[in-house]
């Protein structure tokens, strides 16, 4: 959930939904205040400057400056860099990265069809000596044969 | 807090420049009630009179208003709205802050003619 939030007039904190004192000056000016605290201290004509626990103060004497610079460092390391991996060279990802989405897709068709040609041809084969095999008969050519089809049927369903 | 005595600013176009609560002593009203005041001071041109007794809305008080939300809204003056009898405010125009607090009274017209709404 997002709470909706204003800041103090005087100390720069936020100020939640339910807090907060609004002071209307007779020249329309409006001041928000998120307690009473900062409301006299602002009837006492403090200024904010001056007052050490302030964001106007923090700022004007770099307080949170270590903050901000570890925040810019952690930035900076999860940024992504091209670099050799696992015996590919750097050129050849860059080349690939490189390469349309067009090109890319035409080279994995090309691949995917190889692939399944071969399979093709591979069962081929296997029918051919089963069917050696059932000429030979016998049960043991029976019991075999589930076993020799399982794999290759398994593999066809995965591509 | 508005009491028997308390002065506070016109903020409309009437021509009334300070009125002076003259209703029953020993109450207090605030944002949104209807007085009974005395005109003490008034412009040249003004279509009431000094010295006249009129109606008035109060619209803005120093005393801080506490709001359901837990908000809190304060002026830094007095100052009121002139009314007929009827509740019709008397000026065409309201030049200071009318907040929500007049909705709930059922002072709409004060509210539509207002420039700025809290």
């Amino acid at each position: 959930m997002v709470l909706k939030t204003t800041t103090c007039r005087f100390s720069g904190l936020r100020i939640y939904p339910g807090r907060g004192i609004l002071f209307v000056r007779t020249d329309g000016q409006q001041y928000l205040f998120i307690n009473r605290k900062t409301k006299s201290l602002f009837g006492q004509r403090k200024r904010p400057a001056k007052i050490a626990w302030t964001t106007v103060y923090r700022k004007q004497h770099k307080k949170d400056q270590e903050a901000q610079i570890a925040r810019k460092k952690r930035r900076a390391t999860t940024r992504t860099q091209a670099r050799s991996i696992a015996g590919t060279s750097l050129e050849v990802i860059n080349k690939r990265r490189a390469e349309k989405p067009e090109v890319r897709k035409a080279s994995r068709e090309a691949a995917l069809r190889e692939v399944k040609e071969r399979l093709k041809s591979s069962k081929q084969e296997k029918a051919a000596l089963r069917s050696a095999d059932a000429k030979r008969g016998g049960g043991k050519a029976a019991k075999s044969v589930p076993g020799a089809r399982a794999p290759g049927a398994k593999s066809g369903t995965r591509r | 807090m508005i009491g028997s005595g308390t002065r506070l600013e016109v903020s409309d176009n009437s021509g009334a420049k300070i009125a002076q609560c003259i209703t029953q002593s020993g109450k207090s009203w605030g944002i949104g009630d209807t007085i009974t005041v005395a005109i003490k001071k008034a412009a040249a041109r003004s279509k009431v009179a000094a010295g006249s007794v009129q109606k008035a809305v109060i619209t803005e008080t120093k005393k801080e208003v506490q709001r359901r939300d837990g908000s809190v809204v304060k002026f830094h003056k007095n100052a009121c709205v002139l009314v007929n009898q009827k509740g019709q405010p008397i000026g065409t125009r309201v030049l200071g802050f009318a907040t929500h607090e007049l909705r709930t009274r059922g002072l709409l017209k004060i509210l539509s003619l207002a420039a700025r709404v809290l």
